[in-house]
């Protein structure tokens, strides 16, 4: 995505979002309108009923009004391009209207959905039904005068059809030969029988019925092959809702939380005044605290911050909130910060939390590993990357090895913007060998014992690490807490004695030279074998293969 | 094997069992679906409805379940839900036609007039309203790697061009109901279907491309990239489709509208098979059966 394809979206969010009324509008007539993409997408495969076609007369008749309460002058480009496609569809809405009843049922094999007054002949289908069921109706009170039996019903069902019913009780009279009646069923309480002129006029009402039914059938099929006709306009019309309303809801969030709009300019740089994370601010808002915003200014020659501090204390959702307010910023949203700056952003890499995935046979410390990797090899100068305590997942030595390998790396060669957070102190001598890396902590105080997190990005390294004030926080048993201060007080002393972890790794050449001479060892070897193509070799080919490896060999040693 | 012929009706089920064996068979029987063999015990878990038996095949009562046809779509959705896929079979003449044709001992025909599938879905009642429901297909070949998708419930169609590296990030972002690879793809793990190599090939995917969109030329200078024009689709495809050359012809229709299941059929092939179209060369076919994973 460019940037002036960026500007324009944000253009239509600050058109909604400066204006309450109008957001309120757009919004309140687009949750009233029906889902057209879909109900289009139903039609077009065949599985279409007729209250899809009903969708689609309301939804467009909703774009309809909707584009002519929106148009008006100086408003965004972008909206002046999506307006005209929700117009157009006038002799669809109005056929769709005057074909069908404003409620269709989702299923068209009861018929009743074209409206009335739209064709003669089935008005007439359906005028001779009502009229047979009148008819029906003066035979019931004809019989009953007739029989005397003042219980005598006419009913229909599935089976028999139209039918006429008498309490058993009565029944005898009309069991008679010359009664005019034909015996049909005998139930517990009733018998049912049949008469010439009845069954005349059921067989009027059937046909008529069955006649409406298949004029409706053909009526829907009609319709929706001329819905069908326009799918093309008819999808650009759920398309330009659709970008409406991500603009209208956009803006929504954006005055509902007061985010800014984001300055997007060509170079490289981050630079985010009082940014915070939308998810954990409402949460943190729920219990009734307050979230703490945050700076971040990334830039040329700082483009690589090194964030310490104690667990809990913030380190991973101030690395979250920035690569947030980064992919709403390039989505073309306003960000939750107080003013922002960023320039466009290539592609985007985490890695953070930890999750094992042993269903597949991989450790955290492996997938850890696999994520790092990628990002290594794919990150550009214009990437933006987070990496959260990377080598934790392993023994000490390890970890802090492969941290400081990946912050050099990360830092001389990949070149990107990247937010690292870690535990590792150690790694705060990079900031003498690396000259765009900065250090940056997240504050605690320790008062009267108890350790109270302010949740605030500093510069600076962080003083300590305050794990054992965390811990006890979590509830860590008192005598567990005791015996770990022991341990911890021997080991600093140790480390006071020899130079602590990190003694003689400023000796380290940089990483790049150190690339170089590791590109060198390659074994002329391995190089070799890993060029053949075994498949296509002849046999004869494959002996001079050997020969030539036996000799590389010979080399070698 | 068996110790009596199976009766006329268990045959029928059978062989339109056979048509779906890596489905849920739907078997209409009047107002109710029914479900027999495995089927009937992975739906009545599933479904939480009695399980119970009816006559017998190879010496063994059958295990049945079923659901009331007017009912159907709750149930479909919880078994789409948890990974399933459902063949419908439903009855294709009334009993009168049945008698007619046959006597009064005939048994109705039937026929699978429907696959469902988490990523073939149109239902309202089966869709969240807030996402795009995408089935997509990867393909491999020549070092790139190739995604189709389709969101059947809107008719969007797009391919997205891409690195190896990147396609598990472009499959995370589309986040499809379903996602089928080849046998043997790097993939697999993104797999909700596995299918034979061979419905990858890049000519057969060509073909059917042409024939869905009913075009004649072939596609314009390599690599060649379809997308539906000349609706704009998302702008992160865009952007691929405009560093490539344009095709040459332009689509203005939309799969045709057929009857039910096969112009889902044509479409999700369509889907499947048009990948490998990228490809420089046909994927090579190993000899091997597709195989089924359902999602978690």
């Amino acid at each position: 995505m460019d940037r002036p394809g960026i500007e324009a979206r944000l253009d239509l969010v600050t058109h909604f979002h400066d204006d309450a009324g109008l957001r309120e509008m757009v919004r309140g007539a687009l949750r009233a309108m029906p889902d057209i993409g879909r109900a289009l997408g139903r039609l077009a495969a065949g599985r279409g009923s007729p209250r899809d076609l009903g969708q689609l007369r309301d939804g467009l008749d909703g774009a309809w009004r909707l584009a002519e309460r929106l148009e008006a002058t100086g408003i965004p480009p972008l909206l002046a391009d999506l307006l005209p496609q929700m117009r157009g569809h006038g002799a669809l809405i109005d056929l769709l209207g005057r074909a069908l009843v404003p409620e269709p049922p989702i299923d068209a094999a009861n018929g009743g959905y074209i409206a009335e007054g739209y064709d003669a002949a089935l008005d007439d289908l359906r005028d001779a039904g009502a009229g047979g069921r009148r008819a029906i109706a003066a035979l019931e009170a004809e019989y009953r005068t007739r029989t005397g039996i003042g219980s005598l019903k006419i009913r229909h069902n599935g089976v028999l059809g139209y039918h006429i019913e008498v309490p058993a009780k009565n029944a005898d009279p009309l069991m008679a030969q010359d009664s005019g009646f034909t015996h049909r069923q005998t139930l517990a309480g009733v018998v049912r029988f049949n008469a010439p002129e009845l069954h005349d006029v059921a067989v009027k009402v059937t046909q008529a019925g069955a006649h409406a039914l298949a004029a409706e059938a053909a009526h829907l099929e009609d319709l929706t092959t001329r819905a069908l006709d326009a799918r093309e306009p008819i999808a650009r019309t759920a398309d330009a809702l659709a970008r409406i309303d991500v603009s209208a809801g956009l803006a929504e969030r954006a005055a509902e939380g007061g985010w800014a709009r984001p300055h997007l300019v060509e170079h490289a740089c981050f630079e985010i005044e009082g940014g915070r994370h939308p998810v954990v601010e409402e949460a943190v808002a729920k219990s009734g605290g307050r979230f703490v915003a945050n700076d971040c200014t990334l830039s040329e020659s700082s483009r690589l911050w090194l964030v310490t501090g104690p667990n809990m204390g913030g380190k991973s959702t101030f690395l979250r909130q920035n690569a947030l307010i980064a992919v709403l910023a390039q989505a073309g949203s306003y960000v939750p910060a107080a003013r922002a700056t960023l320039g466009l952003v290539d592609r985007l890499f985490s890695r953070v939390g930890a999750s094992d995935n042993l269903a597949r046979g991989r450790s955290t410390f492996m997938v850890e590993m696999v994520e790092t990797a990628a990002i290594l090899a794919q990150a550009t100068p214009r990437s933006f990357v987070i990496l959260d305590e990377v080598g934790r997942g392993t023994s000490t030595y390890d970890g802090l090895a492969i941290a400081w390998a990946v912050v050099e790396a990360i830092h001389e060669d990949n070149r990107c913007r990247c937010l690292f957070a870690t535990h590792y102190h150690e790694l705060t001598r990079l900031a003498e060998r690396c000259d765009a890396l900065t250090l940056h902590h997240v504050r605690a105080r320790e008062w009267k014992g108890d350790l109270v997190l302010l949740h605030e990005v500093a510069e600076g390294p962080a003083d300590r690490s305050y794990g054992l004030a965390v811990a006890r926080l979590a509830g860590l048993p008192p005598v567990t807490i005791r015996r770990a201060k022991s341990v911890l007080d021997k080991l600093e002393a140790g480390r006071a004695a020899t130079g602590g972890l990190a003694a003689g790794l400023d000796d380290l050449p940089l990483f790049a030279a150190a690339a170089i001479e590791e590109e060198e060892s390659v074994d002329a070897l391995r190089t070799e074998l890993g060029t053949l193509d075994i498949d296509s070799l002849s046999p004869r080919d494959a002996l001079e293969v050997l020969y030539r490896l036996k000799g590389l060999a010979a080399e070698g040693a | 094997m068996s110790s009596a012929a199976p009766t006329p009706m268990m045959a029928q089920y059978l062989a339109l069992k056979a048509e779906a064996e890596d489905c849920l068979l739907f078997y209409r029987m009047g107002d109710f679906f029914e479900l027999f063999f495995d089927d009937a015990k992975i739906a009545s878990a599933v479904l939480d409805i009695a399980l119970t038996a009816r006559g017998e095949h190879d010496g063994e009562r059958i295990p049945m379940c079923g659901v009331p046809a007017h009912a159907m779509e709750g149930y479909l959705a919880r078994l789409i839900k948890a990974g399933h896929r459902v063949a419908i079979a439903n009855q294709t003449e009334t009993p009168e036609e049945a008698r007619k044709r046959m006597g009064s001992k005939a048994l109705v025909n039937r026929a699978i007039i429907r696959v469902v599938t988490a990523g073939t879905l149109t239902e309202e009642s089966l869709l969240d309203s807030r996402t795009a429901n995408w089935c997509a297909a990867i393909g491999e070949a020549g070092g790139s790697v190739a995604i189709a998708c389709a969101d059947i419930s809107t008719g969007r169609f797009e391919i997205i061009e891409s690195s190896a590296d990147r396609a598990a990030a472009e499959i995370a972002r589309l986040s499809p109901a379903e996602t089928v690879v080849g046998d043997g793809s790097a993939f697999d793990e993104l797999a909700t279907v596995v299918r034979p190599r061979i419905d990858f090939d890049s000519a057969g995917g060509e073909a059917r491309l042409k024939r869905l969109f009913g075009v004649a030329t072939p596609p314009g200078a390599s690599p060649p990239i379809w997308s539906t024009p000349p609706r704009e689709r998302f702008p992160s495809c865009a952007r691929r489709v405009s560093r490539a050359p344009k095709p040459r012809w332009r689509s203005t229709r939309r799969p045709a509208r057929a009857s039910n299941s096969r112009s889902v059929r044509r479409a999700r092939a369509g889907a499947a098979c048009s990948i490998a179209s990228i490809a420089p060369s046909p994927a090579p076919a190993p000899a091997c059966s597709a195989a089924i994973s359902p999602p978690r």
